[in-house]
């Protein structure tokens, strides 16, 4: 096992040392006991709302620092959580344990729901949509007669252990931060998980996970519970702690504050977002306590100060507070790199040499008047390196895209093994064992090499969320790694495994992509421009790795620039121009063909 | 240098406004017509708009559209908060602009009621001609778009920003004008306004401003419904309405754009 001491990449899957744990476990006990023995009650109470505030808080990062969603609605949820409690418990006489797991169904379902609508809209039209139906909620907790009116509902009975009750805020205390524990652990394992590594892919577009098996629509409604249901969590645990619920705390403003919280932690951090949910309710503690005295009419002016502090920290800190704390702090944490096992994932058979692997008849897109891709056939026989060249504009990225099922094409079909695949998912188009490379890179950024090469292998695994979030994924995971570092081998860059991906050169990843691409163990290797930004040794490099691929019975489609790297590479080349195939053959055949001549240097027709 | 601009504008900024609201302060007693009340209104809101701009957002520059979202809703937060340090959490109404009243087909029109309607349709031409026909308006149109390759090609991106910002602070300090007579105003109800005006852009589609006049029609007769039949829902119902019309949106708006 390689053990580097890189600087952490990705803070929400920070692994961590024992030092720094045996710090944390100490840290974990005396903010357990310091509240429990301080002789004033204000310290446990704004401890235990500081406890609750960090739940919905971590649900924000999960959703906006990683998922790319932000939702101004996370108080609205909690009030269905806590109006969930109240109502069960005072209605109906429901023990208040039991109303745990009905507030945690409760808005998972509202959150289902709603996110349901939301997770399609984009851009900046997702959070406003999130402010609407927040006061939406809002508005109907404080109307409905059923939920108390404004007055809310009062009276909720204290849980009890046995025959001992919690109704003292210091018994309640640490079931709060229990809570809080078991939610940290469960989100931390959940981001350095199968799943975990594609929600850390959806900022960057979903284009290239999609291509790769994973259903981002469906993970962003995960991603969108999973926030609702914490909000949920801690809407009961403020109905217990409180043992009243009314509609004020769960207005716009709340989910305002919930949202500095997260951006106070910095988007993306677990613990940052512990962090901001402290400093948030502390100086609203003090604020509240101050202001009145400079002013008394200021009484209601936090409002402004949190204001000036989300704008000004956007504008300085975008990156959060939370980040530039720990550099300060006087341990560091340093990075253990995760098990490999000694084999990878299974692989299939390929199929056999010469078959017909994909065919295109009569392929046609339109764009309005303009016709990209105009009756175009070729075949693609197993196991043979065919390239797709022809001019800029040829057509040669839309004939790509149309395969892949990025494009629906208008007219035309394409077969892949025999059966008809025109205008299927590029999930589906994975799903056949067809993977590609994208001539603009995607890949993580911010997610190390090795991460973003296993993407690659998410369809050659099945561990869910739950495995993930119990840790019970483990064996498959070490697979998985092992299965993206022999990738990693395979194009030469196994150094740069840990490696922050957005540090490497463009040339570098592209190389990437076709590890990432490797790691699906695919039949068909689509790559569009893969020599593009690569140095003569690279590129010599690229050349032997693609023939080894071949000779291993993978097929190979290749769009590319570089002639003198085409001609030599491939068996078979189709020439495209101005959409309209005009020369198919070996490599020395289109060299010859006057056509093809026409187009690359022009001359008379 | 660029500090320097920066508190030089800030000075000018408060120059101004400060005069005004001394005026103000000073004409507080004197009961003046209703008129130089709303010129003096929107002297110091029009040019609030444009100091926004410059003290929040510019600053920001390329920051993604949720940073700039967030840091709007925090700007929001302070403006609220010093309207409600300035004014109270109680209510006020002022003095209608147009008085009369004039019966058209046996419906009774306020003369104030007529100004809204006649401002909405001059904001309509006036907006369809402004970015449909001036070099300005085409300006902020291409920037919208793509700003780097507006920037490319040679159209000046940095006087949208504040083509923007100026433009929306002058309709937003009539419309408050205009409606201060016709509801009581609280310190917070130009958000509400506000935020029903998004609910009936979405459900005008986001496309037309004949048909987000036409959705706001709706909305008010849905809001005027549940006000007769469940009062206590309206605002519930109100902005719940957004959820079909972001249903509806979803499935006929083309996939999200990357990059």
């Amino acid at each position: 096992m390689t053990i580097a001491t890189t600087k952490s990449t990705h803070p929400a899957t920070q692994r961590l040392t024992i030092h720094f744990r045996v710090s944390l476990i100490a840290f974990a006990l005396l903010a357990l006991i310091v509240p429990l023995i301080s002789p004033s009650g204000t310290v446990v109470m704004m401890a235990s709302a500081i406890g609750i505030a960090s739940l919905v808080s971590i649900g924000l990062v999960v959703l906006t620092g990683v998922g790319g969603m932000t939702s101004f609605g996370q108080a609205a949820l909690m009030g269905i959580g806590a109006y969930t409690t109240a109502v069960l418990c005072l209605k109906f006489g429901w023990s208040p344990w039991l109303c745990l797991p009905a507030a945690i169904l409760a808005t998972g379902a509202a959150s289902a729901a709603i996110g349901l609508f939301t997770i399609r809209l984009s851009g900046h039209f997702l959070p406003l949509g999130t402010i609407a139906w927040a006061l939406s909620l809002y508005y109907l907790f404080g109307a409905s007669e059923f939920l108390g009116g404004y007055g809310g509902l009062s009276g909720i009975p204290a849980p009890w252990i046995g025959s001992y009750s919690l109704e003292d805020p210091r018994m309640f205390y640490p079931v709060i931060w229990l809570i809080v524990a078991v939610v940290v652990v469960l989100t931390l394992n959940l981001f350095d998980s199968r799943v975990g590594r594609i929600i850390r892919s959806l900022r960057a577009g979903r284009t290239a996970v999609e291509s790769f098996g994973a259903n981002t629509q469906q993970l962003k409604l995960f991603v969108f519970v999973y926030a609702g249901v914490l909000a949920g969590t801690a809407g009961w645990l403020m109905a217990m702690f409180t043992r009243s619920v009314s509609a004020s705390p769960f207005g716009l403003n709340a989910g305002i504050e919930y949202l500095l919280m997260a951006v106070i932690g910095g988007a993306g951090n677990v613990f940052g977002a512990i962090f901001g949910a402290g400093l948030v309710v502390v100086l609203r503690n003090y604020l509240q306590d101050l202001l009145p005295f400079l002013s008394p009419a200021a009484g209601n002016a936090t409002i402004i100060v949190f204001g000036a502090i989300l704008v000004l920290l956007l504008m300085k800190m975008p990156q959060g507070v939370w980040g530039a704390v720990v550099r300060r702090m006087p341990f560091r944490t340093v990075k253990s790199h995760p098990d490999i096992a000694d084999v990878g994932l299974e692989r299939q058979p390929m199929p056999p040499a010469g078959a017909d692997l994909l065919r295109v008849k009569g392929l046609e897109r339109r764009y309005g008047g303009l016709i990209a891709v105009n009756n175009v056939d070729f075949t693609i026989r197993a196991g043979a390196i065919t390239g797709l060249i022809g001019p800029n504009g040829a057509g040669k990225s839309t004939t790509f895209n149309l395969t892949t099922g990025h494009v629906r094409p208008t007219a035309g079909k394409v077969f892949f093994l025999g059966g008809d695949v025109t205008g299927i998912t590029p999930r589906e188009v994975a799903g056949k064992r067809v993977a590609r490379s994208f001539q603009h890179v995607k890949l993580v950024p911010d997610m190390n090499v090795l991460d973003n090469v296993a993407v690659g292998a998410h369809l050659r695994s099945r561990k869910g969320v739950c495995s993930g979030m119990l840790r019970l994924d483990r064996h498959e995971e070490a697979r998985i790694r092992a299965e993206a570092m022999a990738a990693l081998q395979r194009v030469g860059l196994a150094d740069k495994a840990w490696v922050e991906t957005g540090t490497l050169a463009l040339g570098q990843m592209r190389i990437v992509e076709i590890a990432r691409a490797l790691c699906m163990d695919p039949v068909l290797l689509l790559l569009d421009e893969p020599a593009a930004g690569l140095r003569h040794h690279e590129k010599r490099a690229l050349l032997t790795l693609l023939r080894e691929l071949a000779a291993g019975g993978m097929t190979i489609l290749i769009v590319e620039h570089d002639m003198g790297f085409v001609m030599e590479l491939t068996d078979h080349l189709v020439v495209l121009n101005f959409g309209v195939r005009i020369a198919d053959g070996t490599p020395a055949e289109v060299r010859s063909n006057p056509a093809v001549l026409a187009a690359y240097l022009g001359g008379g027709e | 240098m660029r500090r320097q601009e920066q508190y030089r504008l800030l000075l000018g900024g408060l120059g101004f406004p400060a005069v005004v609201s001394a005026a103000i302060w000073f004409l507080s007693p004197v009961v003046l017509p209703a008129w130089v009340d709303a010129v003096l209104a929107a002297m110091l809101v029009i040019p609030l708009a444009g100091q926004i701009y410059r003290l929040v957002f510019e600053p920001l520059g390329n920051a993604s559209i949720l940073v700039l979202l967030i840091a709007a809703v925090g700007t929001h937060l302070v403006l609220m908060g010093v309207a409600l340090l300035a004014f109270g959490p109680e209510g006020a109404r002022g003095a209608a602009l147009f008085s009369g009243r004039v019966s058209i087909a046996g419906v009774a029109f306020t003369g104030q009621q007529i100004g809204v309607l006649a401002f909405s349709i001059v904001v309509l031409v006036a907006m369809h001609v402004f970015f449909g026909r001036s070099y300005l308006g085409m300006v902020l149109r291409a920037t919208a778009v793509n700003r780097l390759g507006a920037k490319l090609v040679g159209i000046p991106t940095e006087v949208s920003g504040t083509t923007a910002f100026c433009i929306s602070g002058v309709v937003a300090s009539v419309c408050g004008v205009l409606i201060a007579s016709m509801t009581t105003i609280f310190y917070d109800t130009g958000f509400i306004i506000a935020l029903k005006g998004f609910v009936v852009a979405v459900l005008g589609g986001l496309v037309s401003y004949p048909l987000a006049m036409v959705s706001a029609l709706f909305l008010g007769l849905i809001e005027a419904a549940t006000s007769f039949h469940w009062s206590q829902f309206k605002d519930a119902i109100t902005y719940a309405l957004i959820l079909p019309a972001l249903l509806l949106r979803s499935f006929t708006a083309h996939q999200e754009h990357e990059e």
